[in-house]
Formats: structure tokens, sequence, C-alpha cells
């Protein structure tokens, strides 16, 4: 069920040593796919999408509403079976949706190691994920009693505690408020760094991307129009020149005139 | 804001309590359940008036204090509690027949395509046919003991379990589902840890129905062909126009709805803690 066709465990160079516990070593490419096509009814939502994301690299996908963003993600996952193409991605892999997608009938730290074992050991790892976003006082808590941007952390603790060498996040922040997205950028950041895994952010936010990634791709038509690497210091306020003539270009791709703000 | 800057502007503004219905205090109220229980009170008074004002006879309706006597009479000699608990074993033994099969079958039409297609239609087509109906077929089958009465209460109550289990393993949030699978859930994982907590709100909603099926069956089965039971006991009195015995089981019948109904609430406090994020324990 979770094996697509063509997707594939881990990938790896022939030469290269074999990775420890399935995790591909930093700068190994994490998720390969070329040529990928997927089309609901006629309509041919990817048509023929290359993308490569590394170890390590954080990489934001823009586009706009409707261009097949969550379904190129939803193929890396593995949730998809009928593109073509092929796709290779990383064994250790996780998620985390644009809704939490809590079990409502299980407390929060049942969640956060839903599939994996129950050793005392694991339960251990899932109490030290939830320390990391913060919630550790929430182990026991029903996800109906979180707020919107607490199950969010609750789904991010749930995508960490697994280790992926793959973290795919489609708008995990889309429905939060202002104050709360930037915390969660701040928190995100952070534990991108302690844990390095690839990273796919879809967004629709260009300044979420340019604040997060290390490379932006924008999908339009189907196809990746533009696809370039951030290459500029944290932090990046949009006071600052470099940030503010990415950002333009980056709304050009996207079709909106960046001379209008918004 | 205090309330005395408020206070300091005219016309005055009122602060209120912002939290409406449960948080509200209600000191100076009658408590709810006095009023609640105004209403049944206003309406045996009326009933025992009318009774006593001989504008009703007792064989047609008898007022309430002849019937808690009859209630009482028959409570002393044993005759009472015996019909009760013979009734109580036929529904309570029927209901676990045939909750046992609604689920069963649910779980196989809900969770293999092989079995929803084998069942669900044949068992939507006899969910058609009206149980009470079944009555002359059921003694034929099964005599006129214990076995027809049990039989007609295990198939009324397989079809709603049934119906609403099915329908809710079918419900499940696909979208939960989708996640299960990304986190490496198997299928026997996602049908544990996803499929059937999720089923447990529909499972309830059916089960409750059939408690209601259950006894509504009983009442008529019970009429006929019987020497024991309430139903028994109902159609003896109406043999001798004893209408003080006919409400009195009737009451009994209805006493027996509301407890079970306060079970299956229970159940769903106990099940369903998660939704409103009580503690289960
Ligand atoms: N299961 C499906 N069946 C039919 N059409 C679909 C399905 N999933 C997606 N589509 C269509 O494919 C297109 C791309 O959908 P997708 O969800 O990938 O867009 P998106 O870029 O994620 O958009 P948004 O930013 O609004 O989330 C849409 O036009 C959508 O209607
Ligand atoms: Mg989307």
């Amino acid at each position: 069920m979770t094996a697509v066709g063509t997707t594939t465990g881990r990938p790896s160079a022939p030469d290269a040593p074999p990775a420890p516990e399935g995790r591909p070593p930093a700068g190994e490419h994490v998720a390969v796919a070329r040529g990928l096509r997927r089309r609901f009814g006629d309509r041919e939502v990817l048509a023929g999408v290359d993308l490569e994301i590394r170890r390590d690299e954080f990489v934001a996908l823009l586009g706009r509403s409707g261009t097949g963003k969550t379904t190129l993600l939803r193929t890396l996952a593995g949730l998809d079976a009928d593109h073509e193409g092929s796709v290779r991605v990383a064994a250790a892999r996780s998620v985390v949706f644009q809704e939490p997608r809590l079990l409502p009938w299980r407390r929060v730290l049942p969640n956060v190691v839903l599939g994996l074992d129950r050793t005392p050991a694991t339960l251990e790892r899932g109490r030290s994920a939830l320390a990391e976003v913060g919630l550790a006082d929430h182990a026991r808590a029903w996800p109906a009693t979180l707020s919107g941007g607490e199950a969010q952390r609750v789904a991010l603790a749930r995508a960490l505690v697994r280790e992926p060498a793959l973290l795919l996040l489609d708008e995990p922040f889309g429905a939060l408020d202002a104050l709360t997205r930037q915390r969660m950028h701040r928190l995100l950041r952070r534990l991108c760094r302690r844990h390095q895994p690839g990273v796919l952010l879809v967004t629709h936010d260009v300044d979420e991307a340019i604040t997060l990634a290390d490379r932006v791709i924008v999908l339009d038509g189907g196809r990746i129009t533009l696809d370039e690497p951030v290459g500029l210091p944290h932090p990046r306020p949009r006071s600052h020149d470099d940030v503010e003539r990415l950002r333009r270009r980056l709304l050009a791709a996207l079709g909106v005139d960046p001379t209008e703000d918004g | 804001m205090s309330a005395a800057t408020v206070a300091t502007r005219a016309p005055a503004v009122t602060l209120t309590e912002a939290s409406a219905g449960r948080g509200r205090p209600r000191r100076r109220r009658l408590p709810r359940s006095v009023r609640r229980a105004a209403g049944p009170l206003l309406l045996l008074a009326v009933w025992q008036a009318l009774g006593t004002a001989g504008i009703v006879d007792d064989r047609t309706l008898a007022p309430p204090v002849d019937v808690v006597r009859a209630g009482w009479e028959l409570a002393s000699t044993g005759e009472l509690a015996q019909h009760l608990w013979v009734s109580l074993r036929r529904v309570v033994t029927g209901l676990a027949v045939g909750v046992t099969a609604g689920v069963a079958l649910a779980l196989l039409a809900g969770l293999f395509r092989w079995g929803e297609d084998v069942l669900d239609s044949a068992l939507q087509v006899l969910r058609a046919v009206p149980v009470l109906g079944l009555l002359p077929l059921v003694i034929i089958w099964f005599g006129i003991g214990e076995q027809p009465k049990v039989a007609l209460v295990a198939i009324g109550t397989t079809f709603p379990v049934y119906v609403n289990t099915f329908a809710a393993i079918r419900g499940v949030d696909a979208r939960l589902v989708e996640a299960g699978t990304t986190f490496g859930l198997t299928r026997r994982g996602l049908v544990r840890e996803v499929v059937l907590p999720g089923a447990v709100a529909g499972f309830l909603v059916g089960l409750r129905f059939a408690l209601t099926a259950a006894w509504l069956i009983m009442i008529v089965a019970e009429q006929i062909n019987t020497t024991s039971g309430l139903g028994h006991l109902i159609n003896e009195a109406r043999v001798w126009a004893r209408t003080d015995v006919i409400v009195l089981a009737l009451a009994i019948y209805g006493l027996l709805g509301l407890l079970t109904d306060a079970l299956v609430r229970f159940l769903e406090r106990r099940l369903l803690a998660w939704r409103r994020g009580l503690e289960a324990s």
C-alpha cells in the first residue's frame, strides 16, 4: 500500500558507502523524480516534472492554487499510485499535512509514536520529540483539546520522531495566524538544523519560502518553471535588497504583479 | 478596562457573565431536575384527579394510585419480579445474539470487499422486511417456547447494529487512513488504530436503535402464546379488564427503556471520552 510502483527505497550512488539506518549520508539525494506525469481525467496536472532533493537541503515549492503542488508531494510520499515517470524516494520519510490529521481517539503521545513499536525507548523518544516542539506537558492530552498551532506541532513531532531523511510538508502552517506561523518557522528551522532531513515545503507564501528555504522552485502549468538556490544569510528581512529582488522574481514567476503588494 | 471606568460613563453599561448556558450560575432558580419533574408530576395529578372525580372510570384507565397499588400487590407475591426477570432474560439474550451478529457482519462487509459484495445487498433486502411480520414464521420454526421471542429480538437488533456499524466503518476519515499509511501502519494496524476506533460512535448509534427495537419487539412477541413475561401480564390483564396492571406493565417497559438508554449514554461517555476531551479514567 505504501510502496508505489516506481518508488523504491533509499536512493544511493553506486559507489557510495551504505548509509547507516537507512539514512543516506549528507549531500545524497533523498528524492529524485524524472519525467513525472500525473493526469486527472483529461487534465495533465504534472506534465513532466524533474526534481532532486538532497539531504540537508530545504526546498520550498511555490505555485498557484491548483497547480499540482499537493499532487507532487503526495507522489513523493508514496500516496499516489497512478503517475508515470520514475520517482525514487528515501524509505525514511515523513509527511506533515495541511491539517494535523491526529487520531482524535488517541492521546498526544500515542499519536506521536503511531505506527512505531511501543517499547519504553520509543515512548521516551516520543516524549523528547514533544519536548522539542514545546509540548512536553501535553503528552496525555486529547487532540480535541489542542489549539491549531499545538496540534500542528504535534504533527511535526510525529514526523520528526521517525528521524526522516525526507520531510514532506504540505502547507503545514497555512491555517495558523501570522504570529504563530513565525514561531513555527523558527521552530522548524531549529529542528531541521538538528535533524538535517531533506525538506520539501509546499507553500503559497513567498515570504515563507524566502524565510526558510535553501532553494526555491516554482511549479506552473505542470512543470517546474523556476529553480534557484536562495543563498542568502539568515535572517532574511524584507528590507534587505537581495531578499526584495528574490521576492519580486518569485512573485513574477507566480504571475503576480510585484508592484501590487500581496 | 476596569468595571469602574465603565460605571462612570452614562448611560451605564452593564457587564454580564459572558458564558451562556452551562457555565452560568443559577443560584436563585429551582434546580433543573425539579423543573423538569414538574411536567410529568402535573400530568399524573390531572390523571389522578380525572379518576377520583369519576370522569374516567377504572375500566377505561385506572388512576395512578391504583397502578401503584397493583404494582405493590404483584411485587409482594413475587409475581412481578418473576415476569420481569423472564422478559429481561429474553431481551438480553436476543440482544447479545443480535448485536454480536450485527457487528460481525458489519466487520466482514466493512473490511473486506468480498464481504460487502456477498453480504451487503442481501442484508439491505432483508432489512426491508418488518421484523414483527416474521412472527408467524418464527412460531412455525421455533414453536412457542422461549426461542421464537429470543430469535425475533436477535433478528430485529442485528440490522440496526449492522447498518450503522457498516456505515461508520466505511465513513472513516480517509485522510486519517492516509496519514496512518504514511506513518507505517500496516493494514491490520490501520484497522486497529484508525478504522475501528472511528466506527465506535456509529456502532453506539446502532446499539441505541437496537435497544429500542428489542423492547418494542418483546412487547408484541410476549402477548402471543406466552405464559410468562411482562407481555403475558398485559395479556392476562386485558382479559380481566385490569387497566391498572396494563398501565403498570407499560410503565415498567418505559422504565426499562430509559434504563437501557442510560446504559448507552454511559458507554458513550466511556468510549467517546476523546470527543470533548473528557478524562476517560
Ligand atoms: N483526486 C483527484 N481527482 C481529480 N482531480 C484532482 C484530484 N486531486 C487533485 N486534482 C486536481 O489536480 C489539480 C491540482 O491539485 P493539487 O491539490 O495538487 O493543487 P495544489 O497546487 O496543491 O493547490 P492548493 O495550493 O490549492 O493546495 C487541481 O486542479 C485538482 O482539482
Ligand atoms: Mg495543496
